[in-house]
């Protein structure tokens, strides 16, 4: 599975390169990602731009990162695409998580 | 999309497969829908389509196993494109579909869940659901209009 972690400006990101986050991959991803998410660190981001398709086992697998962090850490997501922005409206989970602009964006 | 200027003149645009339900097939099959019936779809209306299947299938994948045989069922998908969004139904062999999936209310964000969005999704995107178990299948049909039923 294609995901890579590097350091931005001070942050961590995340990016997940796979174009689908689905029931498929769900496990590993979150197994890959979690070592990365549960120690102390400076902020993470989550970088989704190149997920085309994410359903509700992708979604589930990063609610479950979210929970992993530890105390202080905070997890944003950047570069949602208009399927995956749509799963996270509909389960109203957009309004738990931080959710910034295109890599470009000042974001927050 | 395709005109519709002389409807009666139109082809029927259909896309169906069966196959065994397990995760990595269903998303073989949802990309190749994508790629049959997207020339004839908005990309928003895909979209949903796309979602509200691969909830439903990957449902079906995960849960639907015949507790006797062990067996993972074998699904039939038929998607027709239609004026006025994407008709889909699926029927399958596996066991009987809990009746509280189809009034779920969904999960309280507030409380971080890591499951139970499935037939929420599905509720919210599909219209004119039904659902009917007959001769050890489950059938569902749905449409996934070309408007959103509500704004989303």
């Amino acid at each position: 599975m294609n995901v890579t972690v590097q350091n931005e400006s001070g942050r961590v990101v995340v990016r997940m390169s796979e174009r689908r986050l689905d029931a498929v991959i769900a496990g590993e991803f979150k197994d890959t990602v979690r070592p990365h998410v549960a120690i102390k660190g400076p902020d993470l981001v989550l970088d989704l731009s190149e997920v085309e398709f994410l359903d509700s086992s992708g979604l589930g697998a990063v609610i479950a990162l979210k929970k992993a962090l530890p105390e202080g850490r905070r997890m944003l997501l950047r570069g949602l695409t208009p399927n995956v922005e749509r799963v996270f409206r509909l389960t109203r989970m957009d309004q738990v998580f931080d959710i910034i602009g295109a890599e470009h964006g000042t974001g927050s | 999309m395709a005109s519709r200027g002389n409807a009666t003149a139109q082809p029927i645009i259909v896309f169906t497969r069966s196959f065994v339900a397990v995760t990595r097939t269903v998303r073989e099959v949802l990309i190749d829908m994508n790629t049959r019936l997207s020339p004839h779809a908005t990309p928003d209306l895909m979209g949903r389509a796309e979602l509200a299947l691969a909830e439903l299938l990957n449902n079906v994948a995960l849960h639907g196993r015949d507790l006797e045989s062990g067996d993972q069922p074998m699904v039939h998908l038929s998607v027709v494109a239609q004026p006025d969004g994407l008709a889909c139904s699926v029927s399958d062999d596996g066991g009987l579909l809990p009746r509280v999936c189809l009034s779920s209310t969904g999960p309280d964000p507030q409380t971080h869940p890591e499951g139970g969005f499935g037939w929420f999704l599905i509720g919210h995107l599909a219209q004119s659901l039904v659902y009917f178990r007959e001769r050890g299948r489950n059938f569902v049909a749905f449409t996934i209009p070309l408007q959103p039923p509500r704004p989303d």
